[in-house]
């Protein structure tokens, strides 16, 4: 009798072990084998990536100056002449409505972070990603709502805005972006918030359908950068019969 | 048998303890992350310094410009100022939609499919939504379109476009079926984008809506009949008010 405990014993502890072995191998099988990274590494390329974008700030901050000089003087060398005076001040009005200077005001942010992962799916497939759509409705429902400017992630909406998918990320302004997704909007911020959060509307079928997590805060004073971009046009000519020319 | 149960035992706890070791480790915290994370980083870290390069080029650009318009001031014969005033002045004309255009392009028919229903599809299936035309608009601003508008109306940077029953509001103005969406840009270019393979026009067709796109030497396109006016959004660093 003595003799069978011991085989037993040992037979259970074998079998305790062989479960806790089974648990954590399936519990990595979700993820990509070989494919994990220290986090520590990730950190490095974090800092770099801020290091990029403190020196494209700086570089626009210098050519935001440039383009100040530029305007002082068309202003001094066409203070005399009115129809030079007049297209001047109809340049800015429209630089300012085409998102060529940051602006502020109140409204609000719209954060949309991808759902959190479970073993099975790793964060290899965002969801948002796969759904840029639902940005583009967003960014229409907040114009409908009268948002004056917006940017996501910081790249100004333009008319010449696209949103489109480009291998793993989302192109915004030709500029590759990530998850999480910061959404600004300077306009009425009450009238965004209520219009985005009806049942049945954007937030909710971000929240419902894609499990996505969404969040809307309001801010008193908002900054939003201007476009970056070139600005050219190379087949549309202005049609010029009774205008000026 | 007494030993070899002393051997069982210790096996068995250098594994426990090896166990709990790892746990501790990682602190709760994550120690592993998805190489997505990384390649996100890499690409965006690409892509900023792409556009620190773009916006440098533009530094270079206007420091040429300064030049030439301080160059301007001892010279009465040139006039770079009076030019790039102009140049500017029609550039963000274009862009705010504010004067009429033509140039060559697109033509794009949307409409409602005509075929019959299989049994129990939804009818919506073979309806234009108003997202349909926010991914065409999208597709042929991707595409580099200059210009574009819908059943008539500029599409500019405040336009929105949302369905309201059986009817589209775009710019505030109500429109219903079927759709003529026009854009200035290059012509073959947007319609490979929009009828390849993945292309919208080719899903769209796929549903059993209509959809034609015809390349034009010469589209006008009417200016925003709008007037847009910020009340909540102020140019950053002027704050006389």
């Amino acid at each position: 009798m003595k003799k069978y405990i011991g085989i037993a014993v040992s037979g259970l502890l074998a079998i305790a072990v062989g479960m806790v072995l089974a648990v954590q191998m399936s519990s990595t099988a979700g993820s990509d084998q070989g494919g994990l990274v220290p986090y520590s590494k990730l950190k490095d390329y974090e800092v770099a990536l801020s290091e990029a974008r403190n020196e494209k700030e700086d570089a626009l901050e210098e050519l935001t100056l440039l383009q100040e000089r530029l305007q002082t003087i068309e202003r001094e060398m066409s203070a005399e002449d009115a129809v030079l005076d007049g297209l001047l001040s109809e340049t800015e009005k429209y630089r300012l409505i085409t998102g060529a200077v940051d602006v502020h005001g109140p409204g609000i942010i719209i954060t949309i972070k991808d759902p959190v992962v479970t073993d099975e799916y790793q964060d290899d497939i965002s969801i948002i990603t796969y759904h840029y759509e639902e940005l583009l409705s967003l960014v229409n429902k907040l114009k409908e709502a009268g948002a004056e400017a917006i940017s996501i992630n910081d790249h100004r909406i333009v008319q010449t805005t696209e949103i489109s998918l480009a291998g793993q990320n989302i192109n915004i302004n030709g500029s590759a972006t990530a998850p999480p997704y910061y959404i600004k909007a300077i306009g009425n911020p009450t009238t965004m918030e209520n219009a985005i959060s009806i049942r049945g509307g954007i937030v909710e079928t971000l929240k419902k359908n894609y499990n996505l997590t969404v969040d809307i805060s309001t801010d008193e004073d908002l900054v939003i950068p201007r476009y970056n971009g070139v600005i050219t046009f190379r087949y549309a000519k202005p049609v010029t019969e009774s205008e000026e020319e | 048998m007494n030993k070899r149960n002393v051997s069982a035992f210790a096996v068995a706890l250098v594994i426990g303890i090896m166990f709990v070791v790892q746990a501790r480790a990682s602190g709760g915290e994550k120690i592993y992350t998805s190489r997505k994370a990384v390649t996100d980083c890499e690409t965006m870290i690409a892509s900023e310094q792409a556009t620190t390069e773009n916006i440098k080029e533009q530094i270079k650009e206007a420091e040429l410009l300064l030049a030439e318009y301080e160059n301007d001031k001892f010279n009465e014969e040139e006039n770079v100022v009076e030019s790039n005033i102009r140049d500017e002045w029609t550039k963000y004309s274009i862009l705010a939609g504010a004067c009429d255009v033509k140039g060559p392009g697109v033509e794009i028919t949307v409409d409602d499919g005509k075929r019959d229903l299989y049994a129990g599809e939804d009818i919506n299936n073979l309806l234009v939504h108003d997202i349909d035309i926010l991914m065409i608009i999208n597709e042929l601003k991707h595409s580099g379109a200059e210009a574009i508008s819908v059943n008539g109306q500029r599409i500019v940077d405040s336009t929105s476009i949302n369905c309201s029953g059986w009817t589209v509001r775009i710019n505030g103005q109500t429109y219903a079926r079927p759709f003529v969406i026009k854009a200035i840009g290059n012509g073959r270019r947007m319609v490979a984008n929009l009828l390849s393979e993945n292309g919208y026009g080719t899903s769209l067709r796929e549903w059993g809506v209509i959809f034609t796109v015809e390349i034009a030497d010469e589209i006008e396109i009417a200016a925003y009949s709008g007037s847009e006016n910020f009340v909540y959004a102020k140019e950053k660093g002027e704050e006389k008010e």
